[in-house]
């Protein structure tokens, strides 16, 4: 199960600070342009950028005083600008904040042209409005134009930004930003509390944090940053970004074994608290077991029973449950008499009527990869911010996860697979690595029936299935976009995109009897599928991929390339060919494989009758839990997926019959 | 940097954090009473969602203070109508003040919940670009509304009006079975009303409130390569006019040449010659002595500023009114009037007279010549005096002030003698002292929107295919080039020719890159090597077959093949492109696709397969005429761009010798 804890706002947070920049001390003056500075034609770090950060400078000062905790940065960045495009993009600057507590003060931007001549921001430049408001929150804004912006020119600004009540605590800093940046600079001054340390983790960057302190203040200097770019199929950008991560804590770097160790008891103690039984617990547990012939089918009676039973909010905020009408619950034994709560109650639920029917139970917490990749050395629970019970079935422990109501019983999120998660116990918690289900647990099914006419046009009727994995991604594809977006989420999800095509009557059907499993339905209209060449018809069978492009088709790779699960694709597609037409040539594509990585296998065969052609395509992707690719394999990689896209454009030749005689 | 992205992320992150809660089991006001009860029409089924009232009462009192106030209700009959259900209002900070703004929201099982002001989302309506703006907008939604949900609302705005002239769209794209406008104004004022795109209705009058109303007005799809909906629906047209006296409200006009002759008045002085805007107008034509090659210059100049939008004062017309020109040069940044005012005013140190020119962006048919006022633009940009003897596109001809030659300082990759699509054919105004009138901007013909292709290309007996191509684009396929080159990094730029090139199959490896961009000329040349090893397709290890079209245009009219319902606008095209291939030995042609023809009075299509002496060529080339064709005809237009995609996807079969 899956909480989104101080992880999830680091995107917010990075946000703020990639795209609001901004500035410096505000009692200083501007350092100097050295001639070297000025003369600058093109990018240093990336030639050809756009526009160049010379530095990108952060004082972090946390102070607790009399008047409370306060967090002052000063920011101080320095931009030369390359391109119009550069100069459009630098010339304004917003700053965007909360009202409640944050203070933007101290703005002073300058722009140098490429003669050295300096065209200060005017006073009363710098405008302030609240862009949002709702309720009593309101978001606030400062924006001021960069006068004089040309390529050449070099733009600096500077701004203070106090943060009341808060601390450098849990927040994201990123060295890579959106322009390439020849030196970024974080000076931090911690609190000054007798044993309160600020720890930092650096990612994916040698940033250097200089041992000695000036005016208190520790540095932590990156050079030669590019600019972030994405990718498709690129892993969370947390694990690809170069950042670092500040928070404090009263415990002193120690070793991983020792931290975790504490760190399981600790959850072992508030979950045995949570989950203990009472006795109606256990003639609950007991009856809802009765008759299982083992304990795999005590716990999938027990998953099904919770996720049939239990009413789950997805939230855990106090106004959202009372206004489902459900009230907060101190302990598993709240949660199923109401029989409804949060995920975290549904888990916890099926734990405490797990341990009541006498299966050996214990809290699981896991890192969701969906934001970045974890390993043990990074000291602090809330990178486990999910967490999942496991029971020990055949001398194994296997997580379960009952709130992920959109999967098998047996399965995992995709965010939870394949993960160091650390088994928690009261005196011997140690880490186990959760499963990865393999392609055939998560398929994507497509079947179509369709007829092709004398003009090329197939019609007729597709069935999607989406199981596993895929059928948790549709699912959340269509909470995003409601019903609304139905046709284009399975269009998407059944890669039938054309400019040509038309989808008519979308339909979801749920199959009670198959709760882990979505099924779609649609008529769809292909125009110009099969192509006249004169006498004879060419048409391409797969029709779900034939006119797609393939999946890679940049020369150049930056990140690895990252599939979030294994899955398999089938397609069964039955064409009625026209009347009067009869095939005339026929290749079955030659099987593509990447060993113990990926397969893909075609088949085209016609019925007796010589009226109907069977198209059979099966890809399987991500065998042996191969997901991830580092970015030296990208062209093996691309190549595999090329080779498929070939053999999806296979094409087979129809003649009129009386032609081929 | 830019920031649009602040108001929908942040209005998007506060409405997460969720507003007061709601006041379940409340009492709907009586005026909704009847329409909660009103039955749903058979043929709105597939509406999405039913208007059942939308009105406005627009008071204006002695004083010229005008309170507007807007009921409406609407009930969601699908899913995908949900966003109907919602609620918002338009205001100007400092000079308006929003009261009463109320919702109520009635769910399937009948269970009322009353939203007020604590519920509203107020935001900027900052766009991009824009600094800092008096434009807000202050909107109550639905919570989770399912079909059969009701929802209304109610609001008033209190203001001093700049402009005695108001607008009334009768109904958005959902179906609406009342829509009215009413109009109370001071003894003795009198309105003048207009309606667009219906039959006349005549104004119900009751003492000194006059009404409008429509009833029963079918839904007005939004749909792919149209006008907008709000250019489609009947919409009305009032300026109040006084019987005696000032006007009631703020300025009324009666004629073109009037609205011309007030804007001018109120962006005059901010083109105040000065003698930095005489240095940089000498600077930038030294050595230029042709009016033309002075009027380039200048305007390269300007488009290059960068765009800064600081919408303040709007309500006391500040929105009218550019910042002075010498500021905007200082500061090197303005929007699209600053541009204007700048431009004009560094044409007039150059010896060329201009003028501004507000004109409306993004409904080439918005503005209608019968009703004069200023509010029916939104956009500024330059009319010139033609120099003698130019002959370009953009040059509007029949003018009271002679022949014009229209710019638009503001898009910075059109080029003189161009105009953005959605302007050309557009009505704008001349903005001068005397003589200002209406003026109908010019159409450029499909040549000088032209773009022409020539592939150079051989062909393996695997099917790879190594090939150069050329493409010149001249007029409006240009400036899309030349935006994508310009708004890209070199390497993204990279990235999408080679996205673009994928359609010749996987494993697509470009090789030189070259872009060109002449806009002094109006002209983007794109060379690029690239070399396609999974090209054409082996059929049963005998014949081989390929499309020696298949790259089709970036950017070119796709049609879906649904049931249109409104009109379908073209823009003026042409393309041209030749292929050549050499074909691998030991192969022949073995079937070459039928000659494509195709003539309509919208546009012609043809293209022809030819094989001689080893090689294949392939010729293709269609022109659009601009043109606003009716649904009944989207048949045809369909036939029309099947048959120009269907050349691209014909495939030439080889068979082995």
């Amino acid at each position: 199960m899956t909480r989104r804890a101080p992880l999830g706002l680091l995107p917010a947070v990075s946000f703020a600070l990639a795209g609001a920049w901004a500035i410096a001390r505000a009692a200083a003056d501007w350092e100097p342009v050295s001639p070297e500075e000025l003369a600058l034609a093109q990018a240093r770090v990336e030639p050809g950028a756009d526009a160049e950060a010379l530095f990108w400078k952060v004082w972090v000062d946390d102070e607790l005083s009399s008047t409370g905790l306060r967090s002052t940065r000063e920011h101080y960045v320095r931009v030369k600008v390359f391109t119009p495009k550069g100069a459009g993009d630098w010339s304004q600057v917003h700053i965007t904040f909360p009202k409640r507590d944050v203070r933007i003060t101290d703005v002073r931007a300058r722009t140098i042209r490429s003669d050295g001549s300096a065209v200060p921001l005017e006073r009363g430049a710098v405008f302030s409005e609240t862009i949002a408001r709702l309720g009593g929150e309101q978001v606030r804004r400062r924006s001021f134009a960069m006068p004089s912006v040309a390529p050449g020119a070099i733009v600096e600004y500077r701004y203070r930004e106090t943060r009341y009540d808060q601390a450098a605590h849990w927040e994201r800093f990123d060295f890579q930003l959106e322009v390439p940046a020849q030196k970024v600079v974080y000076y931090l001054k911690p609190l000054s509390i007798p044993d309160l340390y600020l720890r930092q983790m650096t990612f994916h960057v040698a940033a250097v944090t200089s041992p000695k302190q000036v005016d208190g203040y520790s540095e932590t200097v990156a050079a030669n940053q590019r600019a972030f770019r994405r990718e498709p199929h690129m892993p969370p950008e947390g694990q690809q970004r170069a950042w670092m991560l500040l928070y404090y804590t009263d415990e002193r770097v120690g070793e991983p074994e020792r931290f975790w160790s504490q760190f399981g008891r600790d959850c072992t103690k508030e979950f045995d608290a949570w989950v203990r039984a009472d006795d109606d617990v256990r003639r609950l547990a007991r009856s809802i077991i009765a008759g299982a012939a083992d304990d795999e089918e005590r716990v999938k009676r027990l998953v099904a029973w919770c996720r049939r039973e239990m009413r789950i909010v997805r939230s855990y905020d106090r106004d959202s449950l009372k206004a489902a009408g459900v009230r907060e619950n101190r302990n598993a034994r709240d949660a199923l008499r109401q029989r409804a709560g949060t995920p975290w109650d549904a888990d916890r639920a099926f734990a405490a009527l797990a341990r009541a029917a006498g299966l050996e139970t214990r809290e699981l917490r896991v890192p969701s990869h969906s934001a970045l990749f974890f390993n043990r050395s990074m000291m602090h629970g809330a990178f486990l911010s999910s967490f999942q019970v496991t029971v020990r079935l055949g001398g194994r422990w296997s997580g379960f996860d009952p709130q992920a109501t959109s999967l098998p019983w047996d399965m995992i999120p995709w965010d939870e697979e394949a993960q160091p998660a650390l088994l928690c116990d009261g005196d011997s918690s140690r880490f186990i690595e959760t499963p990865l289900a393999g392609p055939e647990r998560s398929r994507l099914g497509r079947a179509a029936t369709l007829s092709l006419d004398e003009g090329g046009t197939l019609e007729g009727e597709v069935r999607l299935t989406f199981e596993g994995h895929c059928n948790e991604s549709v699912r959340a594809a269509l909470q995003d976009t409601s019903e609304i977006g139905l046709p284009d989420v399975l269009a998407q999800e059944a890669a039938v995109r054309d400019d040509e095509f038309t989808l008519r009557e979308p339909r979801v059907v749920t199959d009670a009897e198959r709760p882990g499993t979505l099924l779609g339905t649609c008529r769809v209209k292909l125009p110009e599928r099969a192509t006249p060449t004169g006498r004879r018809l060419l048409l391409e069978p797969s029709v779900f991929h034939a006119r797609v492009e393939p999946l890679f088709t940049a020369a150049e790779r930056t990140h690895p390339v990252y599939f979030r699960y294994a899955w398999e694709e089938r397609d069964t597609v039955r064409v009625r060919l026209p009347e009067g037409w009869k095939l005339e040539t026929l290749d079955t594509p030659r099987p593509v494989e990447a060993t113990g990585v990926a397969r893909y296998q075609a088949q085209i065969a016609v019925s007796d009758d010589g009226r109907e052609l069977l198209y059979l395509r099966t890809l399987r992707v991500g065998e042996n839990g191969a997901i991830y690719f580092p970015v030296e394999d990208y062209g093996p990689l691309r190549r595999f997926w090329d080779l498929v896209h070939e053999r999806d454009r296979v094409a087979v030749t129809l003649v009129r019959a009386e032609e081929q005689r | 940097m830019k920031g649009s992205w602040a108001v929908c992320t942040v209005a998007a992150a506060l409405a997460a954090a969720g507003p007061a809660a709601p006041a379940h089991g409340a009492s709907m006001p009586d005026w909704l009473k009847p329409l909660a009860a009103l039955a749903t029409p058979p043929d709105s089924a597939h509406a999405g969602a039913w208007v059942l009232l939308h009105e406005r009462q627009v008071v204006v009192a002695p004083g010229k203070r005008v309170a507007t106030t807007e009921r409406g209700a609407v009930r969601v009959l699908e899913a995908r109508g949900k966003a109907a259900a919602a609620c918002a209002v338009r205001y100007l900070k400092r000079t308006s003040e929003v009261t009463g703004l109320r919702a109520w929201q009635v769910n399937p099982g009948g269970d009322l919940v009353a939203l007020g002001g604590k519920h509203a989302l107020d935001i900027a309506l900052a766009g991009e670009g824009t600094l800092a703006t008096d434009a807000r907008l202050r909107s109550l939604m639905a919570d989770d509304p399912r079909p059969g949900t009701l929802f209304a609302w109610e609001w008033t705005v209190e203001e001093r009006p700049l402009l005695a002239q108001w607008e009334w769209p009768f109904q958005g794209s959902w179906p609406a079975a009342v829509s009215r406008f009413s109009l109370t104004l001071p003894e003795g004022a009198e309105p003048e009303a207009r309606i667009f795109n219906h039959e006349p209705v005549a104004a119900q009058r009751s003492g000194n409130t006059w009404t409008w109303e429509l009833r029963d007005l079918p839904g007005v799809p939004v749909e792919p390569d149209g006008p907008q909906v709000e250019g489609l629906v009947p919409w009305l047209a009032v300026t109040a006019r006084a019987g005696t006296g000032d006007n009631p409200a703020g300025a009324g006009f009666s004629g073109w040449e009037e609205v011309s002759r007030w804007l001018h008045e109120v962006a005059a002085a901010q083109a105040a010659p000065r003698p930095e805007l005489g240095a940089r107008a000498q600077q930038l034509t030294r050595g230029l002595t042709q009016p033309l090659d002075r009027i380039r210059a200048i305007g390269r100049y300007v488009q290059d500023l960068n765009y800064v939008h600081i919408a303040l004062g709007t309500g006391f017309g500040e929105g009218y009114r550019p910042r002075p020109a010498a500021e905007v040069l200082q500061t090197g940044y303005g929007d699209c009037k600053d541009k204007a005012n700048l431009m004009r005013t560094l044409l007039a140190e150059a010896g060329v007279e201009a003028w501004l020119m507000p004109v409306y962006l993004g409904d080439r048919r918005h503005v209608r010549e019968e009703w004069p006022g200023p509010a029916q633009f939104n956009h500024c940009i330059v009319a010139i005096r033609a120099p003698e003897g130019v002959e370009l596109p953009s040059v509007a001809r029949e003018t009271p002030l002679g022949p014009l030659l229209v710019f638009d300082p503001t898009d910075p990759h059109c080029t003189l003698g161009d105009l953005p699509d959605s302007e050309q054919g557009s009505l704008a105004l001349v903005q001068a002292p005397s003589r200002g009138a209406l003026v109908r901007l010019p159409v450029a013909p499909a040549d000088a929107c032209r773009q022409e292709r020539r592939i150079r290309a051989t062909l393996d007996g695997r099917g790879g295919l190594a090939a150069r191509l050329h493409e010149r684009s001249v007029g409006q396929p240009a400036a899309e080039e030349r935006r994508l080159l310009r708004e890209s990094s070199a390497s993204d730029y990279r990235r999408v020719i080679e996205s673009w090139l994928a359609v010749a199959g996987g494993g697509v490896q470009v090789g030189e890159l070259s872009p060109t961009d002449r806009p002094d000329e109006g002209v983007f040349e794109l060379e690029v090597e690239f070399e396609a090893p999974l090209f054409a397709r082996t059929i049963g290890g005998r014949l081989l077959s390929f499309r020696p079209g298949v790259l089709t245009p970036r950017g070119a009219l796709a049609l879906p093949d649904t049931l249109r319902r409104t009109p379908v606008e073209l823009h003026a095209r042409s393309f041209a492109e030749s292929v050549t291939v050499g074909l691998p030995d030991g192969w022949a042609v073995d079937e070459l696709p039928a000659r494509v023809e195709m003539r309509t009075d919208f546009g012609t299509v043809e293209a022809d397969w030819r094989a001689e002496s080893g090689l294949l060529r392939f010729h293709r080339a269609w022109s659009i005429r601009p043109a606003l064709l009716p649904p009944e005809r989207y048949g045809e237009v369909r036939r029309f761009t099947a048959a120009l995609h269907g050349a691209g996807q014909a495939a030439v079969v080889l068979s082995r010798r």
